[in-house]
């Protein structure tokens, strides 16, 4: 639009002053979730299909990039011969034990230090010092200590998770309301009653954002420590496979852990929407 | 008849500055009275307040049913000035609240008193609905009667009405007036509203600023529950400029 043009537009909109306020201008055909959806999936689709004609054309090399097909018959493979699923159930046994552990941790611990100063006094510089350095490093540590063992690996997924889950519970810890918790105390009510009704209720968002993160720290402690720590699992899979050069087999590992990642925050966020109902009015 | 609060020399300085926010503060309140105290900004109505809570430390005396406060006491409650309802609550879990941290009425008396406190603040159609979903005057109601189902001896206000719109802050006004006057509350309400302070209160006290003392006392002999249409009569508008006149030089 010239100048010119932008000045008879503003003018026209002043004359119109007098009339009832307009409605909301009509929504862009491409932001209706409908077609947002459907782009989305177009996105993926024509990303497949690239990469199978790419291979297929011999434009790359099979052998070190599969293919969506190659994947698939790597996947049928490994479901086969079984060795999919007992990989899938002890990545997800560490995966369970580890994450529980960090976001009970996280949770009960991040009150604490939340709520009482004195508390927050002997553990933040712990928390400060461990939470901005790259966890990896105590790996060889963690090796002597527990040797190759299920131990080991748990300790490693706790470590990297704990802290989002920490951080976050303490964060909100700190902001919750002081006019509710004010309140309570006028009437009466008992350390553990203002924190029960008044803190917990509204950490809910800041726990359900932390254990988010936690998902994907925990994903990443699961497959540094296999890669590690015994080679077992969906991270001893795509090891085994990357040294076999089967890129058929690595994809069905990098995949299960990127579907199960977003399933998880998925599902997380659903239920958190079902809990803060209230939130909306 | 004995005093059900009373105050004695009571002062408050904040810890850094020398000057008290309140200074030599002696009152007595009686059962069944409704004392309003009223003052410029900065005069300590709130920190007064919070005292006789036993939410702030204090010198000086305060005793509620002769026994000396220190601590929020079960027979006093607090209606602040904003709602401070749960907001993951609805009316009636908000309502129940302030009984269930005293924790001394089994599940079942809790849901009746509830049950009566709905009809008694206007409430009935809006118990499952969250505060989010209710207008600032209906929030207030629900600050109001979370305070009475306590059954306090003492109710202490403050401006409970500040932030509401002017109609429904008459409502309110005379709403609170029926029900304080029918179950003989001992009342404290604060405010920075003359009008509010002559048609609630028994008695008016005006606090001057810097430090808050008591300036004047205004006696509002007209029996309770008044109708609002009182507020337009003569007898009223003395009252009221008797008190404007005290503020100016408090």
């Amino acid at each position: 639009m010239s100048a010119a043009q932008e000045e008879t537009f503003v003018a026209q909109a002043g004359s119109e002053q007098a009339a009832p306020v307009a409605a909301a201008p009509p929504r862009q055909w491409w932001r209706r979730k409908g077609v947002t959806t459907a782009i989305s999936t177009a996105s993926v689709i024509v990303v497949l299909a690239a990469w199978q004609l790419c291979a297929s054309q011999g434009v790359v090399d099979e052998k070190l990039t599969s293919s969506p097909w190659g994947v698939v018959q790597a996947a049928r493979f490994l479901i086969d011969n079984g060795q999919l699923g007992s990989d899938v159930a002890s990545s997800a046994k560490l995966f369970g034990v580890g994450l529980g552990l960090a976001i009970v941790i996280g949770a009960i611990g991040g009150v604490l230090i939340g709520w009482w100063r004195l508390v927050a006094a002997v553990f933040e510089p712990w928390i400060a010092i461990l939470y901005s350095m790259p966890l990896i490093a105590l790996l060889p540590l963690i090796l002597v200590w527990f040797g190759i063992s299920f131990s080991a690996e748990v300790v490693m997924v706790v470590l990297i998770s704990v802290f989002p889950v920490l951080v976050s519970v303490i964060t909100g810890t700190r902001n919750v309301d002081q006019q509710l918790v004010r309140l309570a105390r006028s009437f009466c009510g008992s350390e553990l009653a203002v924190i029960r009704t008044v803190l917990l209720p509204s950490l809910i968002p800041y726990f359900v954002s932390g254990v988010r993160l936690a998902i994907g720290s925990a994903l990443v402690g699961v497959v540094v420590s296999e890669y590690f720590l015994g080679n077992g699992g969906i991270g001893g899979l795509i090891v085994t496979a990357g040294e076999n050069l089967q890129s058929g087999e690595v994809f069905v590992g990098i995949t299960i852990l990127a579907l199960s990642a977003v399933v998880m925050t998925g599902l997380l966020r659903r239920a958190e929407r079902r809990i803060s109902q209230w939130r909306n009015g | 008849m004995s005093a059900n609060v009373s105050l004695t020399s009571v002062g408050k300085t904040f810890a850094p500055g020398p000057r008290p926010v309140l200074d030599n503060i002696n009152m007595e309140i009686y059962p069944g009275e409704t004392v309003t105290v009223i003052g410029p900004s900065g005069s300590g109505k709130s920190t007064l307040l919070n005292c006789i809570a036993g939410m702030e430390p204090y010198s000086g005396a305060i005793a509620i049913d002769g026994e000396p406060v220190r601590k929020p006491r079960r027979s006093v409650a607090m209606v602040f000035q904003a709602p401070h309802l749960l907001p993951w609550r609805t009316t009636v879990g908000n309502i129940a609240y302030g009984m269930e941290l005293q924790g001394s009425l089994a599940k079942d008396d809790q849901r009746k008193r509830v049950e009566d406190l709905l009809d008694l603040v206007k409430l009935r159609h809006a118990r499952d609905r969250y505060p989010a979903q209710l207008s600032g005057g209906m929030q207030q109601r629900v600050n109001i009667a979370r305070a009475l189902a306590v059954r306090p001896s003492v109710l202490l206000m403050d401006e409970p009405f500040g932030a509401l719109d002017a109609i429904s802050k008459e409502h309110l006004q005379a709403e609170l007036q029926g029900i304080v006057s029918a179950q003989r509350l001992t009342t404290i309400f604060i405010t920075h509203d003359i009008s509010e302070a002559v048609f609630l209160g028994d008695r008016v006290v005006v606090l001057s600023a810097d430090p808050g003392r008591i300036a004047a006392e205004l006696k509002v002999e007209q029996p309770r529950p008044r109708p609002l249409e009182w507020k337009r009569s003569a007898e009223f508008q003395e009252f009221y400029s008797f008190l404007w006149k005290e503020l100016q030089q408090a």
